[in-house]
């Protein structure tokens, strides 16, 4: 695969687009508040700008998402989110375990065939696992981990 | 889901209502959790680690203390009105004026200052108003002379803004007649260095700082009624002709809703674990308090008013 | 009254608590998430239990364990465990991938016991006059300070410092999101009372190190370690170790220096301390374009100057009860509830407690050779057996919970997600995750420098001149500009030195 882009012109309307959400966000309060961040929205504009321009004059192009498949890592994200997005539902212990074991089984298809005897293993693994970090976190750091339905 | 949780408390309210002597003998029957909104090692941290095994054993069960800081308190209470349960197993500590003050100049705080039962008032750390001991300064008279000759100059710091000290400093000014500089720091710690280095005038802070520096600093005043026992030498505000007594109250609060009977245990075990540890507390310069049910409502209605103006005032020059 | 103090720590118990604290910090440290602050908080109310200094010795040894263990989540995975080892991950990763883990590790652990040694030393010897250079730090020096740090950037950014300098700008905007710590309204909250509480540095880090890394390891579908040592036995065997870290000397000193002085700021700690070392021994090397690349120089800088950092930072809070980093604050909470008042009177009426404690931290930094070795090895096993749909997820897990328990939030947790994909769309464009990071932790410091100053000066006419008042101030200005000018000095003594190489 090759993607192609000028990273400069590409980073410097990034900044833009960034700089442009903060500006609009700024309030109306008192100077000691506002004073800083208003500033540094400008200078984040003012380096995106420079960005742009450079891009322009200098043009140069760089590679991008060339490490593998894209479709893996964006995969592995959504199922992230999912997990994290879960938990106050299902609670920490049931959200990771289904998702765990959701990403390795997912992961494990890269290299090899996944058949429901790896599961098998798989499961008491990732239920071992998730069942250590839970009684630390809960019993030795009394963390309170989000609660579900469940526990 | 939602539904099943709201059914399933309406129940358990309707069995505590009902027959509130039966279900009330099990309370507590499993861990408490106790929320410090604040970052380990402050003052709320450290009061309640005194208080957590005392209170263990009152209760006969584990008290875990936790951390949700952020926001100056904001996120925890925030979080804690809209998710925690009404069933007395999630407590939270609570401060004034923070509760008083926020929820008044933020546009959205996400919380009420009423929106949560205070189960009880512990402890107060009055306002102190703190030279350098080096300081041309030496009462507070010559403090307020100093600022009378050269308004603005005399820049005194403290622990955030439309905190406890600001709100003094603020005060002071009004019932002196003088300008001065407040120059807020995040936290009491950072308060101490500057004023040490000479980077500050004077600082308006708590008086547990009066104590744990009595050879670094003096005190030229206090906001409390009367002397306060761990500094007999220093005078209150009141004492030298200025009607102000403010500081930061400490205390627990449960959500609203929470059966009676639960909160009047759990006021009964603070104020017990409070008698224990008073010794260590009134060593470090606090100011224990024991204000329950009505008190502690009518203390957050008596700060409303003494800050409210104050607080108005700034929201108006805005 | 040294030695005699020396022999009470000869106590089998005092060294128990030295060990047990050293191994359960370095499990806190490993962790990302997991911060020293974290650990004590915890510990607390088991030292109430016991006598003071048991209870000061263990929790000095869990601090010191927990600096330290942060550097092999940056080795192993490219993940600093604590914001302490952020340079850590710039040299120790890249030297895993070259099948150098062992190694490396190993480096770090003799770098951290002889920083900690030295970070005792400082305490030990020169507290008086340090804390004195402490009280120098007024708003005014701050905002210089964090401006010195934003100079980092140009040796931060991997590639351009245009777009390193952007990444610098959002990391402090970001930074300001939340109450303002001066002003306490609330900015950027994009109408979300959750917010309030802004971003905290730490669970910006962990998404911006972290998810970069696992997105590459889910898309290339295996870890981008060897697993194959290059003769690891001989390599990272603990006497070639010590003595390639022993034949840097200059290095070392300067280092250590470094991390006492940052120390004693208070405010700042080990998350300065280990990119200004990073980057002094960068700009001192006689190669410095080869930084990055896995180089053991850097290592050394990095893990000896945080670890200075731990007992370093106690000078401001042993003689003035000034917590100089987070961590402290909790150890001055045990002082007051023992009754311990900071203050010469702590050097002298309670002076056996107080070099106990010191010097028990110098033990715990050797304590840290032994567990460091063996609990070294033992991660680095466990990393490499797994395999990379397991280390994914279990990473994944860890993180989770280590962002969970910074603050008790599950919001921290989205938004390290939300931070971390960012992190790793910028990274494609060529806007690397340190110089946001940095961002973060010096915008906090130069706003409230900045804003306190101008307040300070409200009864002047023109309140910024407060800004250039003090001597101190001066200098810091000369050593930004000396350190804004650097690489085209350095370039410009190349360019003169390949001319007169043409010539001759």
């Amino acid at each position: 695969m090759n993607r192609e882009i000028n990273t400069e012109i590409a980073s410097g309307v990034v900044g833009l687009i960034l700089s442009a959400v903060f500006f609009f966000a700024l309030e109306d309060i008192s100077w000691m508040s506002i004073l800083f961040p208003k500033t540094l929205v400008y200078i984040m504009a003012l380096i995106a700008l420079a960005l742009v321009v450079r891009g322009i004059i200098k043009p140069s192009r760089d590679r991008i998402f060339h490490v593998g498949s894209n479709v893996r890592w964006m995969v592995t994200g959504v199922l992230f989110f999912a997990w994290v997005l879960f938990m106050p539902v299902l609670g920490f212990f049931v959200s990771t375990v289904v998702f765990m074991t959701i990403i390795v089984g997912y992961l494990a298809r890269a290299r090899s065939r996944v058949t429901i005897g790896k599961f098998m293993v798989w499961i008491p693994i990732v239920i071992a696992e998730v069942t250590f970090f839970y009684l630390i976190f809960t019993k030795v750091l009394y963390v309170p981990l989000p609660e579900g339905m469940f526990f | 889901m939602k539904l099943l949780t709201k059914s399933t408390l309406l129940a358990v309210l309707a069995v505590v209502l009902v027959i509130p002597g039966i279900s009330m003998a099990e309370f507590p029957e499993k861990p408490i959790t106790y929320t410090i909104p604040f970052n380990p090692g402050g003052e709320s941290d450290i009061t309640a680690r005194l208080q957590e095994p005392e209170l263990e054993k009152y209760l006969g069960v584990a008290v875990n203390v936790t951390h949700k800081p952020g926001g100056g308190g904001a996120v925890a209470w925030s979080e804690f009105q809209r998710t925690a349960k009404p069933d007395g197993y999630s407590v939270v500590g609570c401060n004034i004026p923070h509760i008083i003050g926020q929820p008044m100049i933020r546009k959205d705080a996400g919380y009420e200052t009423d929106g949560m039962k205070v189960v009880m008032w512990f402890h107060f750390t009055p306002n102190a108003l703190v030279v350098s001991k080096d300081s041309e300064f030496k009462t507070l008279d010559d403090f307020i002379q100093f600022a009378k000759k050269k308004p603005y100059v005399g820049t005194v710091g403290g622990s955030g803004t439309y905190s406890a000290n600001h709100l003094e400093t603020i005060r002071f000014m009004k019932a002196a007649g003088i300008e001065l500089t407040y120059v807020p720091y995040t936290g009491t710690g950072p308060v101490i260095p500057a004023l040490m280095g000479g980077h500050l005038k004077g600082a308006m802070t708590y008086t547990p700082v009066s104590v744990n520096y009595k050879d670094k600093f003096r005190t030229l005043a206090v906001a409390a009624e009367e002397r306060v026992p761990a500094l007999p030498d220093v005078p209150t505000f009141k004492e030298l002709g200025y009607d102000i007594v403010g500081g930061a109250f400490r205390g627990v609060a449960v959500p609203l809703g929470t059966p009676q009977p639960v909160v009047d245990k759990l006021a009964e075990a603070y104020t017990a674990a409070n008698k224990q540890i008073a010794k260590k507390q009134l060593d470090l310069g606090f100011v224990m308090k024991y204000a329950t049910g009505d008190d502690a409502v009518a203390l957050i209605g008596t700060m409303r008013k003494a800050y409210g103006d104050v607080l108005a005032d700034i929201k108006k020059k805005k | 009254m040294v030695f005699e103090t020396f022999m009470t720590l000869l106590d089998p118990v005092i060294i128990l608590s030295i060990f047990a604290g050293v191994s359960a910090g370095l499990f806190v440290g490993a962790m990302p998430g997991l911060t020293a602050t974290m650990a004590l908080a915890v510990l607390l109310p088991f030292t109430f239990t016991l006598p003071p200094l048991h209870g000061l010795v263990a929790l000095g040894a869990v601090y010191m364990g927990a600096i330290y263990g942060g550097s092999f989540a940056a080795i192993l995975v490219n993940t600093p465990g604590t914001p302490s080892s952020i340079a850590t991950a710039f040299e120790g990763y890249p030297m895993s991938k070259q099948g150098r883990a062992l190694e490396a590790l190993s480096i770090a652990t003799v770098a951290s016991a002889i920083g900690g040694i030295a970070g005792s030393l400082f305490l030990l010897l020169l507290s008086p006059p340090l804390a004195k250079l402490s009280l120098r730090f007024g708003p005014a020096e701050y905002f210089w300070v964090a401006i010195l740090g934003l100079t980092l950037i140009a040796s931060l950014s991997e590639g351009s410092s245009t777009k390193g300098m952007m990444g610098g700008a959002l990391g402090m905007i970001i930074g300001t999101m939340g109450v303002a710590p001066i002003g306490g309204e609330t900015r950027f909250t994009f109408g979300m009372p959750v917010l309030q509480g802004g971003v905290a540095m730490i669970v910006a880090l962990i998404g911006l190190f972290v998810l970069p890394e696992l997105y590459t390891m889910a898309a290339k579908g295996k870890t981008a370690l060897t697993a194959v040592e290059v003769d690891s036995k001989a390599r990272s065997s603990f006497w070639r170790v010590t003595k390639t870290v022993f034949s840097m000397p200059g290095n070392l000193i300067r280092s250590c220096i470094i991390g006492e002085i940052v120390a004693i700021i208070p405010g700042a700690g080990g998350n300065v301390a280990n990119l200004v070392a990073y980057n002094e021994a960068k700009r001192a090397s006689k190669h410095p374009e080869k930084f990055g690349t896995g180089l053991p120089e850097g290592l050394v800088a990095t893990e000896s100057s945080n670890n200075v950092t731990v007992a370093g930072s106690m000078v401001p809070l042993l003689t003035l009860g000034i917590p100089g980093a987070p961590p402290d604050a909790v150890i001055l909470g045990v002082m007051m509830l023992h009754g311990l008042r900071p203050g010469i009177e702590l050097f002298t009426t309670s002076g056996k407690l107080t070099y106990g404690f010191i010097i028990s931290m110098g033990l715990a930094a050797i304590a840290m050779v032994p567990v460091g070795l063996l609990g070294g090895r033992l991660i680095y096993k466990v990393i490499f057996r797994t395999p990379v749909y397991f280390l994914v997820p279990t990473i994944a897990m860890a993180t989770m919970l280590g962002t969970y328990a910074v603050r008790n939030s599950h919001t921290d947790v989205i938004i390290m997600l939300i931070l971390g994909t960012m992190g790793y769309l910028f990274k494609q464009i060529g806007i690397a995750p340190a110089p946001i990071v940095l961002g973060l932790i010096l915008g906090t410091i130069a706003e409230m420098g900045y804003v306190q100053t101008m307040l300070s000066g409200q009864a002047s006419q023109y309140p910024a001149l407060k800004l250039f008042e003090n001597g101190l101030s001066h200098i810091l200005i000369g050593m930004i500009v000396f350190s804004a000018a650097w690489p085209y000095l350095a370039a410009l003594k190349r360019r003169i030195m390949s001319k007169k190489g043409g010539s001759a």
